[in-house]
């Protein structure tokens, strides 16, 4: 019964906003109609939608998503492997947790995208420094987000593990990790828009050497040709991406992990 | 059965160091319990009944002295001294209450097949009668329900003792006494030896075969006292007011002669009792 009710005040919220967001578009459309601002700045909704047809079925936009998504997957799946590596080592040493402390705490406010000249000069203006900096933007999250859900775990748990006669990688495998697991997913979370947004903006920085690049550079070249409508499409297209990944991965794991035990704070 | 002296505590002493200080947080424990036994630790806050309790379930090392079980000396936790915490969140919330039990079964090999698992674990939620319970998450239980499944997982892996640290410290009085009955039967069931902390005189009588009344700084044991009222108990007994009444003076006062005394509660209950403050007297 109450599970029911909710589903249809769910529903009628979620319809409600996608009303918005139609609406919305229609608005912006009317207004192109105006003629009031120049059409090569804004142009109609309509022709948006046009535009992100043809770049889609030429199929050069869709390779700059799979380029994206696949340095992003790079650079985060790095930083993922990077952050369990220094988290084990912060949980072994005290020294090595003050140090990884302080550097969180000097590199943490650090945007990625600040680094960028630098890992220029380092890597060149290769794919190989687009990962590098989706790499420094996402990890900090991720390793403070890991380092607090570690220590979040109830000691009774762990010592209920204990007691079984559980220890070392078999305690922290089969009690600490799911302990801290709405801990993780907050940081994979937070690393992937992290690293979106690095590898948009690096993109606009120098594009991507030898004509492959992603989605930041398929909106920089569109921008450079007055192809607006393009730009437009190409900001639509990472908005959709960035939708479904929250809905289909993020809030999917979230729902059946999470929320079923019950380890929320709502 | 080589001897009944389940478990030996032998000149236990623990003392915890905080920068320069020191506390004795335990010091000279010296007792037994005979298997199958209920034995109470009563005593006040801060006098290392819990500590105790601990360093036998092998999370806190001894500083002096050692503990033995089934005559083979104390070094680590163990599964066959199973712990049943105060704290709500000793179920891992990621379990369902039947997974939690068969979580237990598999780390500690007691049983190797999955569907043996289930069925070990279902006879023990039958135990606390929770079977209707089974596919819940611990976050839908209420306090009392997952201080059942708490005491049917440690159960499960078959321990020789069961370490109960103020399992029922958090309940309201109504569950609490309900609990309190329930583990006597399946204590009677299972004839599992229990060490049981608490700081609940009520508590104490209710369960306990030996009373044990700790004070503390440092923390000693003050008194043994052999509780033979008959079972079921009830508070209303007047046997069951004389032994509270001995209980609380014990605990009020540092110094028991202070205490008043009974004659006829001491001719009683002489037997187990041991004072630690002999030279006093």
């Amino acid at each position: 019964m109450v599970k029911e009710k909710e589903g249809i005040i769910h529903r009628k919220k979620t319809l409600n906003q996608v009303l918005f967001i139609l609406g919305a578009l229609i608005g912006w459309e009317l207004l192109a109609w105006t003629g009031w601002f120049p059409p090569l700045l804004f142009p109609k909704m309509s022709q948006v939608f046009i535009h992100l047809w043809t770049e889609l079925s030429g199929g050069e936009l869709l390779q700059r998503v799979v380029f994206s998504l696949y340095i992003i997957g790079l650079g985060l799946g790095l930083a993922v492997v990077t952050a369990a590596l220094v988290t084990t080592g912060a949980m072994l040493s005290p020294l090595f947790s003050d140090w990884v402390q302080a550097l969180m705490a000097v590199l943490h406010p650090l945007p990625g995208i600040a680094v960028l000249p630098i890992i220029i000069l380092w890597l060149g203006t290769g794919s190989r420094s687009i990962v590098a900096v989706i790499w420094f933007s996402s990890i900090w999250p991720l390793i403070a987000n890991l380092h607090t859900g570690l220590r979040s775990v109830p000691t009774t748990q762990i010592e209920v593990g204990r007691n079984l006669g559980l220890k070392g990688i078999a305690l922290v495998r089969s009690i600490l990790l799911p302990g801290a697991f709405p801990y993780i997913l907050t940081g994979l979370r937070v690393g992937w828009a992290r690293a979106w947004q690095a590898s948009v903006a690096a993109e606009m920085v120098f594009g991507a050497s030898g004509g492959e690049g992603g989605l930041g550079w398929f909106i920089y070249k569109k921008r450079f040709f007055m192809e607006i409508p393009s730009v437009f499409g190409g900001m639509i297209i990472i908005i959709l991406i960035g939708l479904l990944v929250e809905r289909l991965c993020f809030e999917a794991v979230e729902v059946r992990t999470v929320r079923r035990w019950g380890m929320t704070s709502e | 059965m080589l001897s009944a002296e389940e478990l030996v505590i032998e000149n236990l002493d623990k003392t915890f160091y905080a920068g320069n200080k020191h506390i004795n947080a335990l010091e000279q424990v010296d007792f037994t319990v005979k298997r199958g036994e209920f034995v109470n630790l009563i005593g006040p806050s801060g006098c290392g009944k819990s500590t105790l309790l601990r360093c036998i379930a092998g999370f806190e090392k001894p500083t002096k002295g050692r503990v033995c079980l089934n005559g083979q000396e104390i070094t680590g936790p163990g599964v066959e001294r199973m712990m049943v915490f105060q704290s709500f969140e000793q179920l891992f919330p990621w379990y369902t209450v039947q997974e939690n039990i068969m979580f237990a079964l598999k780390v500690t090999a007691m049983v190797t097949s999955c569907a043996e698992r289930r069925e070990v674990a279902r006879t023990y939620l039958e135990m606390v009668g929770l079977t209707a319970f089974a596919d819940f998450y611990p976050h839908q239980l209420s306090g009392g329900m997952k201080q059942r499944v708490a005491i049917a997982r440690a159960l499960s892996v078959r321990p020789r003792i069961l370490l109960m640290d103020e399992p029922f410290g958090s309940l309201d009085a109504m569950t609490r006494s309900t609990l309190q009955e329930e583990l006597i039967r399946i204590w009677e069931e299972t004839g599992v030896t229990i060490l049981f902390v608490t700081h609940n005189i009520e508590e104490a009588i209710i369960l306990g075969d030996r009373i044990v009344v700790f004070e503390s700084n440092p923390g000693r044991i003050k008194a043994v006292i052999t509780n033979k009222l008959a079972r079921p108990r009830s508070p209303e007994a007047n046997e069951f007011n004389i032994i509270w009444e001995q209980i609380h003076s014990l605990l009020r006062f540092k110094h028991p002669e202070k205490a008043r005394p009974e004659r006829s509660v001491t001719k009683l209950f002489t037997e187990e009792r041991k004072l630690s403050l002999m030279t006093h007297l």
